[in-house]
């Protein structure tokens, strides 16, 4: 692989990395936001609810603490950095080792 | 309708993004000393910037919140502060993944390497002191405290520490031209400092439009010391040939040349310098930082709607109990 070909391979994983880390979290976020929205409309006695619609099984009591999530998503992206040094590291493995200059052999 | 126009946006920030994306890699041209590695930048300082933008608005809402004691600022505070802390993120990752390419190394402690990260120590601060707190309205209130403090240090650390800093290699002149980035005129014979540079025009040579400067270079206190020989293009008004200062990667460029009254402008640049002098260059970048900000806000009104939801639930059931 050419210094040009490996330059480029590295810059598209570059914003892949960007894109995929904020896809996940948006990602993530938004069902979060829509499993709450059907949460609090499911709650209240006597709510509007279409006849199709079927009801929704008691859900494990929500932390008021936003650590939960946030812990996910650091997880996510722990696991995204490592493996981008690891693909960043195997590039590099897979480039042929041009021989040192300037040395004599021994 | 609100809910189409949502729809509506969220569409044209993709749509946007991925012609950003697109023109990214086949737009714009590869640049000068660092080839494709170049691009790296159209997304690295977006992120930096769209943290600036999030650690203001999370400590806007931080004294919104002080002041009229809602818990709705609270969470836009805590949403505009979590997506500063991605994009601080992203900017320390992409400028590391930049940082292999173009000085070989992922991590030197370049002073911008270091105020980034102190950055980001801060900021992760906030959440580890938001987790400790089991009591809302006190958690509230400390984070509010706690970000307004925290912004305090946020221009500091972006903007004046890494341009304090003379040894920095990364390339500030790209994106911002201060008094440093200016670079020295000198008379043939002269002697003057680059950086930790000392350099003396020896002389200027013209060859057709082509104008070729001798330039001694040292290193004060050390014996070492080369001839370097930038190029000028009197034509086009631009260098030619940047040779590496010897054992660095800083370049040496000629910059402007008065050839009747012998003098030159030189400076020292670091790679990527100058990235921006280049049009479609420019343009890619400004679209990039545009997308990027709106990718922001639609992050931001997402979370903050799911932590202000997470807060009446918490809120029913607390009255419910």
């Amino acid at each position: 692989m050419s210094e040009s070909t490996s330059a480029i391979y590295v810059s598209m994983a570059t914003v892949l990395l960007v894109w995929v880390t904020i896809a996940i979290y948006l990602a993530q976020v938004s069902a979060h936001l829509r499993s709450l929205q059907r949460n609090l409309k499911g709650d209240p006695p006597g709510s509007q609810r279409s006849e199709e619609t079927t009801p929704q099984p008691t859900a494990a009591p929500e932390s008021p603490s936003v650590a939960a999530d946030q812990w996910t998503w650091m997880a996510w992206y722990a696991a995204l950095t490592y493996g981008c040094v690891e693909a960043l590291g195997m590039l590099k493995w897979l480039q042929p080792h041009p021989k040192a200059a300037g040395r004599s052999a021994t | 309708m609100a809910q189409r126009l949502g729809s509506i946006g969220k569409l044209l920030v993709g749509v946007w993004l991925a012609g950003v994306t697109i023109a990214t890699f086949v737009v714009i041209p590869p640049y000068q000393g660092l080839g494709d590695a170049g691009r790296i930048v159209i997304v690295h300082v977006p992120t930096a910037w769209v943290a600036v933008i999030a650690f203001t608005v999370s400590a806007v809402y931080s004294a919104l919140y002080l002041r009229r004691r809602r818990p709705d600022d609270d969470a836009k505070a805590t949403a505009a502060a979590e997506g500063g802390l991605i994009f601080t993120l992203l900017a320390t990752l992409t400028g590391m993944v930049f940082s292999q390419v173009a000085w070989g190394v992922f991590w030197n402690w370049d002073p911008r390497q270091v105020t980034i990260l102190i950055l980001l120590l801060i900021y992760a601060a906030l959440f580890a002191l938001r987790s400790a707190i089991d009591e809302p309205e006190r958690r509230r209130r400390l984070a509010a405290v706690y970000s307004l403090f925290a912004f305090v240090t946020m221009p500091f650390l972006m903007f004046v520490a890494p341009r304090m800093a003379e040894s920095t290699l990364h390339p500030n002149c790209a994106f911002i031209r201060g008094s440093n980035c200016d670079g020295i005129t000198l008379k043939i014979g002269h002697v003057g400092q680059l950086g930790d540079q000392k350099v003396q025009l020896l002389g200027l040579e013209r060859q057709g439009d082509i104008v070729i400067a001798q330039v001694k270079v040292s290193t004060p206190g050390l014996a070492s010391e080369a001839i370097l020989q930038p190029g000028y293009d009197l034509a086009t008004r631009s260098y030619t040939d940047r040779p590496t200062f010897p054992g660095q990667r800083f370049t040496l460029a000629l910059e402007s040349v008065d050839l009747e009254r012998g003098e030159a402008r030189i400076n020292m640049e670091a790679p990527g310098s100058g990235l921006l002098a280049n049009q479609r260059t420019l343009w890619v970048f400004l679209a990039s930082n545009i997308g990027f900000t709106m990718l922001f806000v639609w992050m931001f009104l997402v979370r903050s709607q799911v932590l202000s939801l997470e807060m009446q639930i918490a809120q029913r059931k607390v009255a419910l109990a």
